[in-house]
């Protein structure tokens, strides 16, 4: 159709593959995971050994102390050798040497085979599946978690696990869910859209795209064994996420194509742009407190020690100072999807659009300022109450707007049912309740009452499962057809949704109940009067937990449309311009129109492919 | 016919429309500051908690601060920021000599400011773990010395970049996004020395 996306395609196959691993003992020298082996390995010795060496030469004893060697050897030291390994920093290490640079060729982007999937790959949508999956892997890890808890709890009186083992369970369920699932699967579908909506060819640092990723898995291995040693998961999940929005930011800023200018922008790509200025400001204080945590456990410091001169209740404000706003991380680029999926489903342009941008911005100005309403109970100054209660009260305002707009949006529209529109539904129904919970909890009076109770746990989970999760499966659902070329399973994907509706109701609702008589959270055992409803809660858990269903839904997709494609025998890859979706009866379409000025340009590009 | 050689030749994906007068690695510098100066946001939160809210004596009258090689080591990094903007525009104007000796001094005056940072650490007469002074004494320089390290390790690639003949008047980028860099570590040193040891 144009003659410009050509030359991508008629290049020869052969210059595409990337190149062939040498063999005998030079494939030790070619970035993999052969090299990030015994890299990290080294690196883990220098580590060590930089610490003996730092004692010895202090006349600190005993020169060979395992808490810092675990922390500079094993924490620091081994991460950044297994990130040279496979080849994070190749490019980077020759630039910095003055050495002639590989220059980045076609190798680089795209994939033709699951391994390409297995190593640093510069392309922003191998990425964004990279992000997925391994996202997904670690769900289902926390999933188990949440279910463990459940079991604990199914009966008063301990069951399964010591309290040390429970309250593990429960802080790896949640910091898992956070950082490796919510944070970063967000991250990895706007890797994937984000550059196709604003018409951009990759990121700007599509380098720096594949070192925040394979930050992912080292913080997601660092958190899960942290049952048995100290962790920096935390840490470097977070210079993932800053890393990644500082990405979106010079992206979305300095990438757009002709004529899309600000205000014509999809609202996804606002999400992310609101999403990524919160992560670059509010991450490093997380890193900060938890560094301090570490200080004061390892190198005996005072922070929050009060013997010292420490001041304790810092730790919760340094804290709830990057956590409240990441709440906001967590739901901005979940409301963007909503906005792309509701309005596509609708057969409507978004209401409002540009209000719905700015109350984007309002709600990042605003969650700067309520970090104190989670310290309500926590011996914090008095007089910050108040003030922080009506900043709290003031978020709903801007909340509001965007939900009227997602009802305003589908009023008069022709709504098409099918599985992303009910996830976008879903999302939209929960989040309400979830955000009604919020109100509750902000008003200082009734916040003292459930403070520490079932119904926090109750008001969390409604907007982080009914809210972000709910979106990211809306997310998953509405571009598979997209990132992979085949399209799921509906009836597979409606079951799917129904399940886990009716199941995730059944096991929160009831906790608001059990919350307000009072039954507190983060313990293992209760009183005998709660028994039934956490009978009842644990019973149905499984039906909201077991999300597995997703990964089985989408590989059933594969499966039976493989069977379908099988006589054309095509190679399953992803074209540097995407692939249309031939399956599909119901591919989402490109829109065109005001406000998703993308759109246009991704229905160009399609049809070029096809 | 040569626009096509020239799509030949260009690898990667294709050159993306410039949509901000902002360069993209100028802007991405400018970011990732932001995020460092939360970073230092976070210690100094916990320097106004401990000296601010809990008020403890500063220094305790037992230790005491070595005020004034720290000043003398102030003065040495502000220096070295004066000699980078002259590598700086130096290259701008096509001097390489200008552009390698404003490295190489501007890369020694930061190892001078290291090394005698490590040196006050080890005569200054406590550790992090005697109580909250000594914990935000060593926090807030030591993070700052990180930040000076890394900035060093830029310099250092620039520096032996410079040498091996890269940079031109229309090509100094890497030298430029050191600089902001390296004005960064400079400026919060000052913000640093004034909170810890002057006030």
């Amino acid at each position: 159709m144009t003659a410009t996306a050509l030359p991508i395609q008629h290049e020869p196959l052969e210059h595409h593959g990337p190149p062939a691993p040498p063999r005998g003992p030079r494939r030790l020298l070619y970035p993999g995971f052969l090299r990030a082996a015994w890299m990290a390995a080294l690196f883990f010795g220098i580590g060590c050994a930089i610490v003996v060496l730092c004692r010895w030469w202090g006349g600190w004893h005993p020169i060979w102390k395992g808490e810092i060697i675990v922390l500079v050897g094993g924490l620091v030291a081994a991460p950044i050798g297994f990130l040279s390994g496979i080849g994070s920093f190749d490019y980077w290490a020759r630039y910095a040497i003055g050495a002639p640079t590989v220059p980045e060729d076609h190798s680089g982007h795209g994939a033709y085979s699951w391994r390409d999937y297995l190593r640093v790959n510069t392309d922003h949508k191998v990425i964004g599946m990279q992000y997925l999956t391994t996202t997904i892997f670690f769900f289902l890890a926390g999933g188990l978690l949440a279910m463990l808890v459940r079991a604990e709890l199914a009966k008063p009186g301990m069951q399964f696990f010591n309290n040390q083992t429970y309250n593990g369970l429960f802080s790896v369920h949640a910091s898992l869910m956070i950082f490796l699932f919510v944070i970063p699967a967000f991250a990895g579908l706007a890797n994937f859209v984000v550059p196709l909506m604003l018409g951009a060819p990759d990121m700007a640092f599509p380098r720096l795209n594949a070192l925040s990723f394979w930050l992912l898995p080292i913080a997601g291995i660092m958190m899960l064994s942290s049952f048995f040693v100290p962790g920096m998961g935390v840490q470097w999940a977070g210079a993932s996420s800053i890393m990644t929005a500082l990405n979106f930011l010079v992206t979305i800023i300095t990438m757009r194509a002709p004529g899309m200018t600000f205000w014509r922008m999809p609202l996804l790509v606002w999400a992310n742009f609101t999403t990524s200025l919160l992560v670059v400001i509010a991450t490093p204080f997380i890193a900060g407190s938890q560094f301090f945590v570490m200080f004061d456990r390892v190198m005996h410091t005072s922070f929050f020690d009060t013997a010292g001169g420490g001041y304790p209740l810092g730790y919760q404000h340094i804290f709830w100072f990057y956590s409240h706003p990441a709440v906001y991380i967590m739901m901005l680029p979940g409301f963007g999807i909503a906005s792309e999926v509701i309005s596509a489903m609708s057969r409507k342009p978004i209401f409002g659009y540009r209000l719905m941008a700015l109350s984007l911005l309002a709600i990042l100005v605003l969650g700067f300022s309520v970090w104190a309403h989670h310290m309500f109970v926590s011996g914090m100054a008095p007089w910050l109450r108040v003030p922080m209660m009506i900043t709290t009260l003031l978020i709903a305002v801007p909340t509001g707007v965007k939900v009227f707009s997602w009802l305003a949006t589908m009023w008069e529209g022709k709504i098409d049912f099918s599985t992303p529109m009910l996830w976008a539904l879903g999302f939209v129904s929960m989040f309400v309740i979830g955000g009604l919970s919020g109100i509750y909890l902000g008003a200082v009076p009734i916040d003292i009452h459930v403070s520490d109770t079932y119904f926090v746990v109750a008001h969390i989970h409604y907007v982080l499962f009914g809210g972000s999760l709910f979106t990211i499966f809306a997310g998953i659902y509405y571009w598979f057809p997209k990132m992979t070329g085949r399209m799921y399973s509906e009836k597979l994907g409606k079951l799917h949704f129904w399940l886990t509706f009716i199941g995730f109701n059944a096991t929160f609702f009831p906790m608001h109940l059990i919350g307000v008589e009072g039954m507190p959270r983060r313990v293992s055992d209760y009183d005998p009067r709660f028994a039934h409803w956490n009978m009842f809660i644990s019973i149905a858990s499984p039906v909201a937990g077991n999300d597995a269903r997703m990964a089985g839904v989408l590989a059933a997709a594969r499966v039976q449309l493989r069977r379908d494609s099988a006589d054309r025998r095509r190679p399953v890859r992803i074209r540097r311009s995407g692939r249309a979706p031939r399956h599909s009866r119901r591919c989402p379409r490109a829109r065109a129109h005001r406000g998703t000025g993308g759109g246009r340009l991704m229905r160009l590009r399609l049809t070029v492919v096809r | 016919m040569e626009a096509h050689a020239a799509a030949a030749q260009h690898h990667g994906p294709p050159i993306a429309h410039q949509s901000s007068r902002v360069n993209a690695s100028v802007l991405g510098m400018f970011l990732f500051i932001a995020s460092e100066i939360m970073l230092f946001g976070a210690f100094f939160t916990a320097y106004f908690f401990v000296r601010v809210v809990n008020g403890i004596a500063w220094p305790p009258p037992q230790f005491n601060l070595p005020v004034f090689v720290a000043g003398v080591n102030t003065a040495i990094l502000v220096t070295s920021s004066f000699t980078m903007h002259w590598a700086l525009t130096s290259i701008k104007r096509g001097n390489r000599i200008g552009l390698q000796a404003g490295l190489l001094l501007t890369f020694l005056m930061g190892l001078v400011f290291l090394l005698t940072q490590a040196r006050e650490y080890s005569r200054v007469g406590f550790a992090p773990h005697d109580g909250a002074f000594g914990t935000i004494f060593y926090c807030l320089t030591g993070l700052h010395g990180a930040h000076v390290f890394v900035g060093l390790s830029i310099l250092l690639f620039m520096t032996i970049r410079s040498f091996r003949g890269h940079f031109s008047a229309d090509h100094h980028h890497g030298v430029e996004i050191a600089g902001i860099y390296w004005h960064f570590v400079d400026v919060m040193w000052i913000v640093v020395y004034t909170t810890i040891y002057i006030l």
